[in-house]
């Protein structure tokens, strides 16, 4: 990883979130690190229920508390240290300087504003400007995420837009205080192929326009291959594998990743049967021993060391970090 | 020769919009507009195409939970819509759905015994000791503990209660099995192990699939032959090696386009088509792909392409096939 301090906008070390509920504490973040540098686009990768979105929520300082709790960790922003600031001052960086958008476009839009009496909202609780500035600023950013008619579409409600203009709305919502970090969490996951591609090429281009850093949320490697800089591949609330993004897909080293990477069916592969992981991913509450990966893993399963002691990131190969005892040069 | 099961002619379903207090029809919906396709005993068709194209409600049609509007299915040599009493039955039994999403179609009030035994219950006329063997077994052969035959769908996970829901459509032996979206709801790592178990079953117990989603890479793995659906008509079919060699509809090219690939040096290469899908109550005239499409020509916005074989059963319907024939993919 870069450690040029000047380009790395948000810097994570060794977070931890924690939701303490009846049953007993479910650990859904567990001492992850990362940094997302400037203009770049930095991925987290990983299946249902291992910890993407609540990094992504720890973040925006969104976990409801209680039952959750961020426990340990460090979440630099801009030379801020967004856990030591007061609600009132976190409010000020919500939404205008790290804004956010989800998987389900339909559900985050409130159904009775206009898409327009919302995005002003947004512009008018973080910059000084009158109604009018604001509704202008409203259609130019409807305008910037390609929506035709902007004029029109800034009066329309969410129900009268189709799934991908929603997201877009979000989009144009999200952008219109200038964020320096956009926060995607699966922000596609809910569209059409093509219009997956229409969003993703969007997110690209505003990118480039605008210089923002994204952190990308998905569990769809194909996205993380086209679309991002670097990658942390998550699985059971811990980083498995860290490195740039070209490198994983070159030389993957962890065996959960590889078998991530095995088990998507790719388009003219010929082949009769799919590889697979075997098992399923492990609930919070019952996480195993040891690698939490090691029941599923075809290297560790048996191994005595895999079933007790979990191993921490290390930098194998430069700039590849991987927490895995049976990586070749991890060590001991 | 290969005995068909399954022969869909010119199928249309459409549903009525209706307005006003006297409920008067003002238009139609046309959610499938005419699709014609034969499905092999033994094989799997994919359906393949976005939201809204219409192959779900074409699923449903097949399987008679929506009245035709068009056209006609027939089963094993019988006319579907003929169907009564103890052909109707019977159709009931040879022909299964597997649905899409684990969690709202299994019943949270009933035990997985129940859910599985149910069907076998009402046709068979099985009940105690026996069912519950039979349920075992069902159980043990997707891959789950027969002791599992007393829980609730919510102890389990999502890739466990799609097993419990392809149990399901395999207790009364069918011959035909609908899979709408059976993986789409489910993580990565297990929607291979759904996917491999779909082809295990298919060998052991002959079954033919109509296999339907919106993932065509998922679809080309499993399937013999594909269909590739946009607003409620096929605009392209073919088998799945051929279609994946040759890809003929300028449609069929931007989905496979589209699909992301894990090519790391494709990094801010624009990959986007244009448009949206239109609402199939409002289709554009000609070819419904028109509007969206890099190569239309004036005869496209004017007159419909009809599938046409262009060798080898390749169908397509385009009027530009000519063009893309010559234009070799890359």
């Amino acid at each position: 990883m870069n450690t040029d301090n000047k380009n790395i906008l948000l810097e994570v070390d060794d977070l931890s979130t924690h939701f303490f509920t009846e049953e007993g504490v479910v650990k859904s973040v567990q001492k992850i690190s990362f940094d997302v540098e400037k203009g770049k686009t930095f991925a987290i990768v990983g299946e249902s229920g291992c910890g993407k979105s609540v990094t992504a929520l720890s973040i925006m300082r969104l976990i409801p508390e209680p039952p959750g709790k961020i426990t340990n960790g460090k979440i630099m922003f801009g030379g801020k240290d967004l856990r030591s600031l007061a609600e009132k001052q976190m409010r000020k960086v919500r939404g205008n300087e790290i804004a956010m958008i989800f998987q389900e476009p339909m559900t985050s839009l409130n159904p009775v504003f206009t898409v327009g009496e919302q995005i002003v909202e947004a512009i008018k609780l973080h910059q000084k400007k009158t109604d009018k500035q604001a509704w202008e600023l409203a259609v130019d950013v409807l305008d910037k995420v390609g929506i035709a008619d902007p004029q029109q579409r800034v009066h329309e409600y969410p129900h009268q837009v189709s799934g991908g203009m929603r997201q877009r709305v979000m989009i144009a919502m999200a952008i219109s205080c200038q964020p320096s970090l956009l926060i995607a969490d699966e922000p596609t996951t809910a569209l059409d192929v093509t219009i997956q591609a229409q969003i993703m090429d969007l997110l690209d281009d505003l990118q480039y326009r605008l210089g923002m850093s994204i952190l990308l949320i998905t569990h769809d490697l194909g996205i993380v291959g086209q679309r991002s800089d670097n990658v942390a591949v998550m699985y059971a609330s811990r980083i498995a594998e860290k490195c740039a993004t070209k490198e994983l897909f070159k030389n993957t080293l962890h065996p959960y990743s590889q078998g991530l990477l095995r088990s998507r069916p790719k388009l003219g592969m010929n082949k009769d049967r799919l590889e697979t992981i075997e098992g399923s991913v492990p609930e919070p509450l019952k996480f195993p021993d040891g690698c939490k990966f090691h029941p599923r893993c075809p290297l560790g399963r048996d191994d005595r060391r895999c079933q007790t002691v979990e191993p921490g990131l290390r930098e194998v190969v430069p700039g590849h970090l991987v927490a895995c005892w049976k990586c070749p040069g991890y060590g001991d | 020769m290969s005995e068909v099961l399954l022969k869909v002619e010119d199928l249309k379903t459409y549903f009525a919009i209706k307005r006003g207090l006297l409920q008067r029809t003002v238009g139609y919906v046309k959610a499938v507009d005419g699709i014609s396709f034969e499905i092999v005993k033994g094989k799997t068709l994919g359906l393949v195409g976005e939201s809204g194209c219409g192959k779900t409600t074409a699923a449903r049609t097949i399987a008679k939970l929506i009245k035709a509007t068009g056209g006609s299915v027939d089963f094993e040599g019988g006319d579907v819509s003929k169907l009564k009493g103890a052909g109707l039955n019977r159709f009931r039994q040879d022909v299964s759905v597997i649905f899409q999403d684990p969690y709202s179609s299994l019943n949270p009030r009933m035990t997985v015994g129940h859910i599985i035994g149910e069907p076998i219950r009402i046709h068979k006329k099985v009940k105690g000791r026996q069912l519950r063997d039979m349920v075992g077994r069902l159980l043990e052969r997707v891959g789950l503990s027969a002791n599992y035959i007393n829980r609730y769908p919510h102890e389990f996970s999502g890739g466990q209660r799609q097993r419990v829901g392809i149990a399901r459509a395999l207790a009364l032996e069918p011959k035909l099995v609908i899979c709408d979206e059976p993986v789409s709801a489910l993580d990565v790592s297990i929607q291979s192990q759904v996917l491999n178990l779909l082809c295990d079953l298919q060998d052991e117990f002959g079954l033919t699939f109509l296999f339907i989603a919106h993932d065509l890479s998922v679809v080309e793995f499993i399937s013999d032959e594909v269909a590739v659906m946009y607003l409620g008509g096929i605009v392209e079919r073919a088998s799945s090696k051929e279609l994946y060699a040759k890809p003929m509809h300028p449609y069929t090219r931007v989905l496979m386009a589209a699909i992301p690939t894990m090519d790391t040096s494709q990094r801010g290469v624009k990959k986007a088509l244009g448009g949206e899908i239109p609402s199939p109550s409002n289709p554009p005239s000609g070819c419904p792909f028109h509007p969206r499409c890099p190569i239309a020509e004036e005869k496209c916005s004017k007159q419909r392409p009809q599938l046409e074989d262009i060798g080898g059963r390749h169908f397509v319907a385009c009027w530009r096939a000519d063009f893309m024939n010559k234009k070799a993919p890359d």
